[in-house]
């Protein structure tokens, strides 16, 4: 549906038509337009670009910094595992929402700085996860057998205990998309997120914000494209964990 | 004369644990010829896996090792680990015990046997494949080009230990320290095993350390060996005379069960396992609580690993002193006891 956005909308997502301001879901308009007029339907399956690219991209951010980081601080141990879990442990601790408004306010809310943003407090959650998982992976025989072989750490890390690592990396990167997602939609209904008039699902959900009682098709449609989303990420990311379990 | 190709200089393994260190390994000394297969004899416990990987500092990180290992000529414990890795495998081979946990799940056998020439060599992937091809044909191993693409899990234990074995040897080291490698196997291939082994060491050059708690083992591949016991070797030599004639009671246990060696255990007094506490450790002789010949003199003080008797040769260039750590064989211990044991 993001893909080819172009095909599938009805009309410019930009596009204000103030006459037609808050008509109800019908024919023209599927999901009604919004207080300037605007079709929301288009505005939702661009927003999807947007939603969607930001949850994708700072999920990969979240896994490549998260799966980097912990891998050393598991493999190595000692000085480096401490350093990076302290570090690990400070972004934790930080309410995130907090610690995400005060680095908007610092830098802009633009595109590339909210995927940096998100990414950024939410790799410590998977470092950990990797890190145990190499620290358990570290000890077993066949890593103490390639080691004696004479391979360097970077092979062993790389090609032995990453491959044998990647079950739960997949399923912690299904699980981040979901809450890069939702994180992207909670930071634009708190006016954070990228700025109006680009549509984004929870820039949408902003502006529908206080037509509620009027237009229930403002917030309605929107805030459903988020709830399946992140409930069909969510449900393959558990259904992957069940698979790869057993 | 030759040189020898390892030499050891008072070996000591301490393990951190939380009450303290835990010698495993303490003072041992000894020396293997190119050429030369060692068993390093003892039961669980007695620090014999301890002590050969600590040859090539591969003691998990709790574990310090002191002493000197010459390989060469070279003290490789103190090379930095970067240059120490140029030893690990290319210089130094090791087998293991247990060939399925030993090896890589998620890789194919053939890419765990073309590593280590890679990563040492510098040669292309094509040029390791046919070593590895090569390699695995001369294991005894029919249709390799197939097997090099399974996984360790759809082979039998017995390939597998081969497999391990062509890993160890993939680089041609001069040295292999084969650690239990039979011990996983049931008796028909443990024998197949030994076969390949003896094979081996009579195409290559390579000198052998076998651990093992098998006397049997190292009585159809050894020249020499070392019997361990708490830590300390209490006896050396080798392997016709040790068979023919042990001198200290530990190894005179352990020959007369052989070759049902595992049941050592039961026949000797006390534990299982030698010493799992520092403070278990008596003053005096090791075996002391499990000898059968202890003496006053047992208890006060501890041994000293004695050499008794000529030299021993290895094929005409080698030799060797038959040693012993009992007071039964010390300086003017003889006189006292009417006869030696």
């Amino acid at each position: 549906m993001a893909l080819f956005a172009p095909q599938l909308v009805s009309h410019d997502p930009l596009k204000t038509e103030t006459e037609n301001w808050l008509t109800p879901p019908g024919p023209d308009n599927w999901f009604g337009t919004d207080r300037l007029g605007r079709d929301i339907y288009s505005r939702v399956v661009f927003g999807s670009r947007i939603s969607l690219s930001i949850g994708f991209i700072s999920a990969a951010i979240m896994i490549f910094t998260g799966t980097l980081l912990g891998a050393l601080a598991g493999y190595y141990g000692g000085i480096v595992d401490n350093l990076i879990m302290r570090l690990t442990d400070i972004i934790i601790v930080f309410p995130v929402l907090f610690l995400i408004i005060t680095l908007i306010s610092l830098f802009d809310s633009g595109f590339i700085h909210i995927i940096l943003i998100i990414g950024f407090t939410g790799w410590p959650v998977v470092a950990r996860l990797v890190r145990a998982e190499f620290m358990s992976l570290r000890e077993r025989d066949f890593v103490q057998a390639i080691r004696a072989l004479g391979a360097s750490d970077l092979r062993i890390i790389t090609r032995h205990i990453l491959p044998n690592a990647l079950d739960p990396i997949v399923v912690a990167a299904t699980l981040s998309v979901p809450a890069a997602i939702l994180a992207e939609a909670g930071l634009s209904f708190l006016g954070l997120g990228i700025p109006a008039p680009v549509p984004t699902w929870g820039n949408i959900l902003r502006e529908a914000h206080g037509y509620f009682r009027q237009a229930w098709w403002y917030a309605a449609f929107p805030g459903a494209f988020i709830f399946v989303t992140v409930m069909a990420f969510n449900l393959l990311g558990e259904s992957l964990k069940d698979l790869l379990d057993s | 004369m030759e040189k020898p190709l390892l030499e050891v200089k008072d070996l000591a393994v301490n393990f951190k644990r939380e009450e303290g260190f835990f010698k495993a390994v303490e003072g041992i000394s000894f020396k293997i010829w190119p050429r030369e297969v060692v068993g390093l004899v003892g039961e669980s416990g007695s620090g014999k896996t301890a002590a050969s990987l600590s040859l090539l500092n591969l003691t998990s990180s709790r574990g310090k090792v002191g002493g000197e290992v010459f390989f060469d000529g070279v003290n490789i414990l103190t090379l930095p680990e970067r240059k120490l890795k140029k030893f690990r495998g290319r210089q130094i081979g090791v087998i293991f015990q247990e060939p399925m946990t030993f090896l890589n799940p998620v890789l194919t056998i053939g890419v765990q046997i073309m590593e280590p020439m890679v990563e040492h060599w510098k040669i292309s992937w094509g040029q390791a494949r046919e070593r590895a091809l090569y390699l695995l044909s001369e294991m005894g191993i029919k249709d390799s080009e197939r097997r090099m693409k399974e996984y360790p899990h759809q082979l039998s234990g017995g390939i597998r230990q081969r497999v391990m074995i062509s890993m160890a040897l993939a680089c041609s080291p001069r040295l292999l320290i084969a650690d239990e490698p039979t011990t996983a196997l049931d008796v028909t291939l443990q024998y197949q095993i030994i076969e390949l082994l003896r094979r081996i060491r009579e195409k290559t050059p390579m000198a052998i350390l076998l651990v093992s708690h098998d006397l049997e083992v190292v009585r159809e591949l050894c020249d020499r060996v070392m019997i361990m016991y708490g830590g300390r070797i209490v006896e050396t030599g080798g392997i016709r005379e040790i068979f023919k004639d042990p001198l200290h009671p530990y190894t005179r246990s352990l020959v007369e069960v052989s070759p049902s060696f595992e049941r050592v255990a039961w026949r000797l007094p006390g534990e299982d396992a030698p010493f799992s506490y520092q403070s278990n450790i008596p003053a005096g002789c090791r075996f002391q609580h499990r000898c059968s010949r202890v003496s006053r003199e047992c208890k006060g003080a501890e041994p000293s690993l004695k050499e008794i008797g000529g030299k021993g040769w290895i094929g005409n260039s080698f030799s060797f002193h038959r040693q012993v750590r009992c007071w039964k064989y010390q300086e003017g211990a003889l006189e006292k006891d009417e006869k030696p044991l």
